[in-house]
Order: structure tokens, then sequence, then C-alpha cells
């Protein structure tokens, strides 16, 4: 009776675990195949492409629309402006939100409550976009790498993320790092970041991708081309030519006699989203790992 | 407490070593890029100073640096200080520095710089931020300066009266860009003229028989689509609407020569326009329209026309010399080509030109400008027969030449270099020497160089020259009409009434194409266009014409 019943439990279990396997790999492969697509879109033939033949495996195997790419020196130029606007940029980020984040969690902070609504005040309201350009403008960082790097330097949500996991870390660690002798400054070098890794690693990637996938203020902040990180480059190949109307008219910007490529479109795509994805598995095994392995004993 | 807040400013202080340390750290890296680009800027001026010092009586008598800004279109990168800005500033000493937005997020920069009054020198804007920015003092107000200092400016002025359209109140806030030699063509019918012949169909010659011969294909290819749209219904009713005798224009408003001896109408609220969506039902219910017309995106369009499974289109005539490019590396034979406009259901024959005078484009100069009378000067001179062949033709002896007739024609050895350049040869000259309509150029060119390109680097083909020569002896097109200029309170009234009649109507359109409602329903339509403000709209477009030509 017993063993039935177990048989019976299981073959439930097992037509479970394949539905569950079907959704899951239907989930896998509605969101693999956008980008799958576009890998092999780069690589196959304008002509296969345009008559809409490429479904699943690339056709006309070329790596013309790579080539063209490369030969477009402003692409790598904007390429090292992207690569610099996101180390700078992160490296900006993390030093001040963790040092904002550090005295809003401890509790002993004096005035820590209007503090805190202030910066999460911020939040919920911006000056918009106007007035932020003037204080840009204003504080003559128009035209620089300042004026991309320093307006985000701190985003609230982020820093408040980080307060939090502050927060979460036993006061008795930092009293007993106190007592020894420590100062803040200490207890946050040596004490708080070396047990927020995990909370770092995050914060990293969450910023890193945010400047790499930036544009918007760099298109209004800067004036000279070589300036432009990649993303400016990769709107505008992206997108022009999508509402290409009139031909040969010269009241139109847009001519069609030469339309930009779709390959040449993707392969811009997957040039610039490759390098952000490769970050993505370096600073995942943080994710991954406990809080609080160690670190405190009894 | 008092120990916790020294040791509260310490640890600040320690902070702001910290961040003057990861800031200062990064400033080198920052720095770099913004010396290289001041670098190539400030090096390519001193060489030439030394020219300029020695000679005088150009346009401004010291070395100048205007800025200017313009959409950069990726398919014509702009390089900053190309051989014909260089050139431009051996003959004037005005040095170019130019600030290029994408093309594709031109619009949201020019409106921020437009807000915050922080324009550079000289900046591109459309008609419509005339209109919206004109009476704020931004921009240097320019009637006078054309009727006293200007002289090759004022020539074009004088005998282009179209160009009064572009003046707000009697002034003028930016100067139009004006083309050069234009080839003019328009949105017209394209069809597979190779299976015409093979199937013995004649070209049709009014719009029925179009339908007709569609069908005809239809039967002889049955997974076939004979007649792709893209875009939506809307932009093809745009495109169709005047050769079947009513008209759109871009929001329902448009020109009609034929009515009255010549009025603004809106289309959608006359009877005529039953006209055009009853052949579109007739053509989507002998199912010679592609059944997916209203959601069929540009990419799909393109598929259908170059994988042969659609042999019709009414949009850029253009487009098709593309499209034979692409079928013709599995299909030799496969031609599309473009038909004289058929008669429509009244006999007639009309259709529109694209603008081939003005391009729609303006170059406003800053009103805090220093020195504007030499600006000016050097304006007017960029509008000089010298001006526009270095904008568009780049440096004479080394690019281009001077024939017997007097025109400019590029140096064959010189476009040689880029034959197989991409996106097209013609494309990579431009943006090797900063010429034409996509770069800073007052009289410019588009198709006259073009032409001169392709046939110098023999992307030019037969196809080609009988495009041109179909679109240039067909009688049916009529130049377009530019729209007069609008009061503020006009502009505003038209904006409103537009907003809620288009939401009104553009639910209707296909309902009536797919055959939901039966076209003597759209009476009750009409009815409720005029009731929203239909006829307001042609008055307040009938005025202000009037109004100009007073």
């Amino acid at each position: 009776m017993s063993k039935t019943r177990k048989i019976k439990m299981s073959t439930g279990y097992k037509i479970f675990n394949v539905i569950n396997h079907i959704l899951l790999l239907i989930l896998v492969f509605v969101t693999v195949y956008p980008m799958y697509y576009i890998f092999i879109v780069s690589i196959s033939n304008g002509i296969y492409v345009s008559r809409g033949e490429v479904h699943l495996l690339p056709k006309g195997i070329t790596l013309s629309a790579y080539k063209t790419v490369f030969q477009n020196s402003d692409i790598w130029r904007a390429y090292l402006n992207t690569i610099i606007y996101t180390t700078v940029g992160t490296a900006i980020n993390i030093v001040l939100s963790s040092m904002c984040a550090y005295p809003l969690s401890r509790k002993d902070f004096y005035g820590r409550p209007v503090f805190t609504f202030i910066v999460a005040f911020t939040m919920f309201m911006s000056g918009g976009m106007i007035p932020l350009y003037l204080v840009v403008l204003k504080l003559g960082l128009i035209d620089t790498i300042w004026s991309i790097v320093l307006p985000p330097a701190i985003n609230t949500f982020n820093m408040i993320i980080m307060r939090t996991f502050f927060q979460d870390i036993p006061v008795s660690l930092q009293e007993s790092a106190f007592l020894d002798g420590a100062n803040d400054l200490q207890i946050l070098w040596k004490i708080i970041l070396p047990l927020s890794k995990p909370i770092m690693a995050t914060m990293v990637l969450f910023y890193a991708v945010q400047h790499w996938n930036s544009f918007f203020s760099a298109l209004i902040y800067l004036n000279s081309k070589s300036k432009y990180p990649v993303q400016i480059l990769l709107r505008n190949i992206v997108i022009a030519g999508e509402f290409a109307d009139q031909q040969t008219s010269i009241g139109n910007v847009e001519s069609n006699f030469a339309v930009v490529a779709m390959n040449y479109k993707y392969a811009v795509i997957i040039i610039s989203v490759v390098p952000i994805l490769m970050v993505y598995p370096f600073l995942q095994k943080h994710f991954a790992k406990g809080v609080m392995i160690g670190a405190l004993k009894g | 407490m008092k120990k916790s807040y020294a040791k509260t400013v310490v640890l600040f202080l320690c902070l702001v070593m910290a961040l003057s340390l990861v800031t200062g750290c990064a400033k080198p890296a920052g720095n770099s890029s913004g010396a290289d680009t001041g670098n190539q800027s400030a090096t390519a001026p001193t060489q030439a100073a030394d020219n300029t010092e020695k000679s005088s009586g150009k346009i401004s008598e010291k070395e100048r640096v205007l800025k200017v800004m313009f959409p950069e279109h990726p398919n014509q990168p702009v390089k900053n200080f190309a051989p014909a800005q260089q050139e431009i500033f051996k003959k004037t000493n005005i040095k170019l520095d130019f600030e290029v937005v994408p093309s594709s997020n031109y619009e949201d920069k020019k409106k921020i710089l437009l807000a915050t009054n922080n324009l550079p020198d000289i900046i591109r804007i459309s008609k419509s931020d005339v209109n919206d920015y004109g009476t704020t003092g931004i921009f240097l107000p320019l009637m006078d300066y054309v009727k006293n200092d200007m002289v090759y400016f004022k020539e074009k002025w004088e005998n282009i009266p179209d160009l009064i359209k572009v003046t707000l109140d009697g002034e003028l806030y930016g100067f139009p860009v004006i083309a050069r030699n234009e080839a003019k063509n328009g949105y017209g019918p394209v069809i597979r003229v190779d299976l015409l012949k093979k199937h013995n169909l004649k070209t049709p010659d009014t719009f029925d028989e179009l339908l007709d011969v569609l069908a005809k294909l239809k039967e002889i290819y049955p997974n076939s689509t004979p007649w792709s749209m893209r875009s939506g219904t809307v932009k093809n009713i745009q495109k169709i609407a005047y050769m079947l005798g009513s008209g759109y224009g871009d929001d329902g408003i448009y020109y009609d020569y034929d009515v009255d001896g010549g009025r603004y109408v809106f289309g959608p609220a006359t009877k005529e326009f039953k006209n055009v969506l009853s052949y579109l039902n007739k053509a989507y219910k002998m199912g010679v329209l592609d059944p997916d017309y209203a959601v069929s995106t540009k990419r799909q369009w393109e598929e259908n026309l170059t994988s042969g499974k659609s042999f019709f289109f009414l949009d850029n005539s253009g487009f098709g010399l593309n499209y034979t490019n692409n079928l013709r590396k599995t299909d030799p034979e496969a031609t599309f080509q473009i038909i004289p406009i058929p008669a429509n259901q009244d006999g007639v024959r009309r259709a529109v030109f694209y603008a081939t005078v003005f391009t729609g484009e303006m170059y406003a100069v800053n009103a805090k400008i220093k020195d504007p009378d030499t600006v000016i000067k050097f304006i007017d001179w960029m509008y000089s027969e010298e001006g526009s062949n270095i904008t568009n033709f780049g440096v004479e002896g080394e690019t281009f030449y001077i024939d017997e007739n007097g025109q400019p024609q590029f140096i064959a050895d010189y476009v040689a270099k880029f034959k197989d350049a991409q996106p097209s040869p013609y494309y990579a000259v431009y943006s090797d020497l900063g010429i034409t309509k996509l770069n800073f150029s007052l009289w410019a060119c588009n198709t006259m160089t073009q032409f001169q390109i392709e046939k110098l680097t023999g992307t030019w083909s037969d196809l080609y020259d009988e495009y041109w020569t179909i679109v240039g002896n067909d009688k049916a097109y009529v130049e377009p009409v530019m729209d007069p200029p609008l009061t503020a309170e006009e502009a505003e009234r038209v904006k409103d009434i537009l907003a809620s009649l288009n939401t009104m109507l553009e639910q209707e359109y296909d309902k009536f194409i797919i055959g939901v409602k039966d076209i003597s329903e759209y009476d009750a339509v009409i009815e409720k266009a005029i009731e929203m403000g239909a006829l307001e709209l042609e008055q307040i477009y009938n005025n202000a014409l009037a109004r100009l030509q007073q």
C-alpha cells in the first residue's frame, strides 16, 4: 500500500518536474532568443536579413558588419570614453554612497531622522531637467567628464539599500572595535566594508550598468563629439533609418539609397553590450555568498 | 559629546581627503580625452593663422571661431575642421567649430538649450522653433540685415517669394537652408515591371486598372500579397490621398490647387475623402492589399518587397532602386520601376513633389553674439556661389573644378578613392569633405552632388536614368505649398482642434478600409469632424495665407 502510494507520488512529482522544466525552458528561450537573434543577424549576410530569412541559424555567415563597425574610428574613441566614465563614475558612486550610507546606518548619529528624511526626499521630488542643467552649467561642468560622473554620484535608492545592509551588521561588532580603539573611519574601513562585500558587488554592478547604459546626460551635457560615450553613437545608428520617409527629398534628413543595414546595427549592439555582460559572472559569486559567515562567535 | 564631535570633524576631513584622492586620480583620465580635442582644434587654426596674417581683406579681420550646432546623421559622420571648413577658414578667417548632436536626439538637446538660453553662436532650428521661441528674444532678428547688409541672400530672398513664409510677424529669425539644383521627385507608385512584361499585363493607366493588374498577379502567385504598406494607416493615407482626388498633408490639412482656384482644405472632412477610403477598401476586399497593412513595420514591408512576396508599393518611389538591387541577387530579371501617376476615378492625375527649395531647416544666430555684422557678412557669403561650392564640393582644384558652364564638378581621381565605401560612396565623400545639407551649408546640394558621385563611382545605372526620366516627364506632379506662418494664438488653436479631431478620425479609417463600416456611414464622420472644428482649421490657414499675400 505504502509502496504504490510512494510510486504514485513520484509519478506526480515527475510530471510536475517535466512540466516545470518545459515551462522554464520556454522562459529561458524567450529571454535568450532576442539576444541570440541579434547575434546571428549581426553575423549574417545583409541580403538574407532584409529578406527575412534569418530565424534560428545565421545565413551566409560574414563578419563584414563587424569590420565596418571597427573601421569607424568614432566608435573606438566612444568606447574608450564609456570605459572611463564607467570606472571613474562607479568609483565615485561607491565611495560617496558608502560614506553617506554608513552614518545614516548608525543609531547614535545625531539628527539621523532629519538627514534620512532630507536624503529620501530627493527620491520622490527632483528639480527636473532644466534646473539640473542650469546647475551643471553654472558650475562650469558642461562638456567635461564631471558633468557625466558627478550629477548621479549618489543614487538615493542604492544608498538606502546600502544603509539597510549596514544596519543589519550587529552593533556589538562596532562596539567591540570601538573598545579596541578604532575610530569611525577605521570601523567603516576595517569592519563594515569587509563584511559588506555582497552589497558592494551588487552596488558596483548597479552603478556600472547605469553608467554604461546612460546616454541622456551625455547627450545634454557634452558638446564635443570626441567626448561622446558609445551609447550615443549606438542609439543614433540603431534608431536612424527607422523613420525614413522621404527619399532624396531635401526636406528630410533621411535619404534611403543607403539604409543602415540591420546586421550593422546589430553588430554595434553586440559590441556595446558584451563587455558589461562579461562583468556580471565575476560579480555574481558575491551575491550567492552568505552575509555574516564567521563574523560573530557565540 | 565634544570628543565625538571632534571625531566627526576628523572623519569628515578624512573623507574629503579620500574623495579628493579618488577624484584626483580620476582627473588625468578625464582630462586626457578633453585635452586631445583641445589640441586638435588648437593646432589647426595656428597653422592656418600664419597664412591669414599675410593677406587681409577677408570677411573677418581677425581670426574668429564660430560655434555651430546641428544634427549628425549616422550615414554621414561629421568631422571637425574637415577640408571644406579649412577652405572656409582660408577664405574668410572664420573657423567653424561644430557641436554635433546625434540626429536621433537633436530635438531633446535643442529644446534644453533653447529653454535655458544657452545657445551656441549659430544653431540649426526648424520652422516651428521660430513660432515657439522667436518672440523670446534669444534669436537675433535678421530682417534689417537682410535689407541693408546682405547681397547674396537678399538676391535669393527676392527671387523666392515663398521664403516669406519662414518669417514670424514680418521678422526673420533664422536663415533658411535653400536647395541648389535639386532633382524633383515625390511619392509615387512603383511596380514590378518585369512581372508585367512576363505575364503580358498592361502598365496600369488608371487606379482601377492598377487593382485589376494586381489582382491578376495575385491569381498567378496565390501566396503573395501584391500591395504592401508600412508605418500605419495614416502615413499611407498621407501618401495616396492627393492622388485619389482628396488630400491629407501631415495632419489632414493640405493645400489643394484644384479647389476654388487653390485653398487649404481639411481632407478627411470632405466627401472626396470617401474615394480614398473606398479605394483602399476595394483593394483590401480583392485581397490585393496586405491584410496586415495597418500594423506592418518598415522592416516587414522591406521583407515583402525584397523577397518577391509583394509587387507594388506607393511610397518613396526611389526605394524601388534599392529593392531592385536586392532582388537581383536571386532573380536577375527583377525590376521595380516607377510608373506615371495613374488617373483617379475622376480621370485626373495628380501628385505632389517633395519640397525642393526650402529644406525646412534654418540656422538661427544667437542674440548675444558679439560683432553680429561680421557674422551676417559671413552667412551672406555662405549663400554665394563661392561659399556654396566650398560647402558642397570641397576645395577647388583638389576635389572639384568648374566646368565650361560654370558649374562645379567633382574630380574623378578624388572621388574614386571612395568607390567601395560604406554606407555609400557619396556619403563617404560628404563625410570626408564636410559638405552638403547634412553638414553646415546654406545653399545646399543633395541630388546634384549625389548624382555626380554615383556616376563617377559607377553605382549609377540605366534604371536611375529611366527613373528620373519618368518622374521628370510626368505632368501630374505639382509643387508643394509651404504652410503660411500662424500667429501664436492660431497655432495654439490648431493644436487644440487637431488633437481631438485626429484622435477621433484615426479610429475610423481602418473600420472603413477593412469594411466593418460601409462607406455611406462616413458622412456621419464628416459631420462630426466639422462639428469638432474642421472648417475652423481651414479658415485659420486660409486667413493666414491671405494675410501673407496682402
